[in-house]
């Protein structure tokens, strides 16, 4: 059996810093390529997350904001699900404007609380601080891009090496 | 929920503020006044940045054009791609075959599930409820919010199967389509559909239970009609008090104008009678007759088939009826369906304007192009259902300020918020335009 374990890349690939998500996943060694699929995902969308076989791993990956631009932020899915949750109960979530806007951490936990656990998986977060339409990638992005696309191979690694996932 | 929101300026006056509203598609406000029981200011602002595609089709080829009208919106792309290439065919005197033509009243079925699924449950139900959001929702109602996903699912994949992906499908082309899918793809999707249709038979019965705020409003409506369908592409543009224009004859009876504080522009009627109401509630008053068996009869069960006519609250009862529409037809088709035998004709263009009304999620968007010499346009005109709402969401407001004035504050902004979003606004569809003015001094 092919294991792929699926690696969904949101951003947009015009916004400046916003598209090292994509420009990480280029740089994935060849050989890891049988073993993924790359899935580009714009925006998370709770429906990528609810065909997922339950216990299935995938990884996330997305540039954020506010952290140093270029450092790379690894985390466990249900990490950000336990961050949603805290922050909605303590009132300091993100209000979701319209569907177009559920922040990732909140398509999460919903995808949580309609499975009752946590996506199985690995966040991979990239530090970005330009994300205008129309600009490219800035110098210290650009040069985290390596360290990104390691991060993301070793997330896939754990899971390649553990789980059998039908293609 | 409501975010700046703010106490009582006096003891005889009031204001409900809500700077940004929430679970709408897109960035607007509300604002009303009201003083001894008057109001003195009812305003939906719409604040999103104008996103300038009237001007970004000028110079593009018609086939192009629908391909970028669909990026306006993410949840009815098909619409705008609808409105454009039936104006264009009609324009250019373009006759499709009758499968072509089934094909795409399909792909507004697609279109009609997916975003009907997703305000019922995501960004409406939750105010009958008690939630704040759907996702708080979801932990209560889980198999609803389940089958909720399902079925926006369906819509989707139906979008997909024939115009190539979920969202801003390109398939379209003037005289039919780049791509018509086989038999088997649709079959392989009916029983999907089967099942969208039972639930949307269920999600009938569900907002049907829900406790309607008072409001009393008779809106004039308007809507497409046609004499042998429900409305979609075709028809003729009518209104509750005699209009009746062709759907290319929108600038006819209706026109656009800027007003303070909006960045969408509103429409209004050239009779002077002022606002109207579009979407499901004015189809269905409007169109009623030409629903599908099962809608008509899920709409006779619900016990709202008069109500929504006065109640907008009630507009989630209409959109729910028409769930069970799109989700009945689209079965029919697929089982009607054989491959067209000219999937794409072909055509000559001629300069000329190429306009045409057809039925978006939210209710009748108009586009209007003028074609030059050469074929590429030379203005662009788009009018969609959620500018042309404007006035009557402002109008609603005025009646609900007197409903709500005996509830507590921040109970009477969330009233009123629903109220709005009882129209489903889309409010990045609304903000396109650019009217750019250049004074010479």
């Amino acid at each position: 059996m092919i294991s792929r374990v699926p690696i969904f890349v949101c951003g947009e690939r015009a916004r400046g810093d916003d598209a090292s998500g994509f420009a990480a996943v280029d740089l994935l060694p060849a050989e890891l390529h049988d073993h993924v699929e790359v899935i580009p995902a714009g925006q998370l969308d709770i429906l990528l997350l609810m065909d997922l076989p339950a216990e299935t791993p995938c990884v996330v990956v997305d540039a954020v904001a506010g952290l140093r631009p270029g450092e790379i932020w690894v985390r466990p899915l249900a990490t950000l699900v336990d961050r949603a949750r805290a922050m909605r109960a303590s009132g300091r979530a993100a209000e979701p404007r319209s569907s177009h806007e559920l922040p990732l951490d909140q398509v999460l936990a919903l995808a949580a609380t309609l499975r009752d656990a946590p996506p199985n998986g690995t966040f991979v977060g990239i530090g970005g601080s330009c994300f205008d339409v129309g600009t490219s990638l800035t110098a210290p992005v650009a040069a985290a891009l390596p360290a990104a696309a390691a991060a993301i191979a070793a997330a896939v690694a754990v899971f390649a090496a553990t789980e059998a996932v039908p293609c | 929920m409501s975010r700046g929101t703010t106490a009582e300026k006096a003891v005889d006056e009031r204001i409900y503020e809500v700077h940004e509203l929430t679970r709408v598609e897109g960035e607007g406000s509300l604002r009303l006044r009201v003083r001894d029981g008057e109001v003195l200011e009812a305003r939906l602002g719409i604040f999103e940045a104008p996103r300038y595609f009237e001007q970004l089709v000028v110079g593009r080829t018609p086939d192009e054009v629908i391909d970028i009208v669909a990026r306006i919106c993410g949840i009815c792309p098909v619409a705008y791609q609808m409105s454009a290439v039936h104006g264009f065919e009609d324009l250019f005197g373009v006759r499709i075959d009758p499968q072509v033509r089934a094909l795409r009243r399909l792909l507004y079925c697609g279109e009609w599930i997916e975003s009907h699924a997703l305000h019922i449950y995501f960004l409406h139900a939750p105010d009958f409820l008690g939630y704040e959001s759907g996702i708080t929702m979801a932990a209560d109602h889980r198999p609803l919010v389940e089958q909720a996903l399902k079925m926006k699912k369906a819509g989707n994949h139906l979008i997909k199967i024939l115009g190539g992906r979920p969202i801003h499908p390109v398939s379209v082309r003037v005289g039919g389509w780049s791509h018509v899918p086989r038999v088997s793809e649709l079959r392989e999707h009916r029983a999907a559909l089967e099942d969208a249709l039972a639930f949307a038979q269920e999600t009938v019965k569900v907002v049907s239970g829900f406790t309607m705020p008072a409001f009393a409003r008779e809106p004039r409506v308007v809507s497409l009609r046609h004499a042998g369908e429900y409305p979609f592409s075709d028809g003729r543009i009518v209104s509750s008090d005699g209009v009746d224009v062709s759907p290319s004859g929108w600038r006819e009876a209706f026109e656009e104008f800027q007003v303070e504080g909006s960045n969408a522009l509103h429409a209004r009627s050239k009779d002077g009678k002022g606002a109207y109401l579009l979407g499901p509630a004015a189809r269905i008053m409007l169109a009623g007759e030409q629903l599908h068996p099962l809608a008509k009869e899920a709409l006779a069960a619900s016990g709202y088939a008069e109500l929504i006519r006065t109640n907008i609250y009630a507009s989630i009862v209409a959109r729910a009826v028409e769930l069970v529409q799109v989700c009945a037809e689209a079965i029919d088709i697929i089982d009607a369906y054989r491959p067209p035998s000219e999937p794409l004709v072909s055509w000559q263009s001629r300069p000329g304007v190429a306009a045409w009304a057809t039925e978006a999620p939210r209710g009748l968007l108009f586009h209007r192009y003028e074609v030059d010499e050469s074929g590429r346009i030379r203005t662009a005109q788009i009018v969609p259902p959620t500018s042309q709402n404007q006035a009557a969401i402002e109008a609603d407001l005025v009646v609900a300020a007197k409903q709500v004035l005996d509830l507590p504050h921040a109970e009477a902004t969330l009233r009123l918020e629903q109220m709005i979003r009882s129209y489903d606004p889309c409010i990045s569809c609304a903000t396109h335009f650019l009217d750019l003015r250049v004074e010479e001094v």
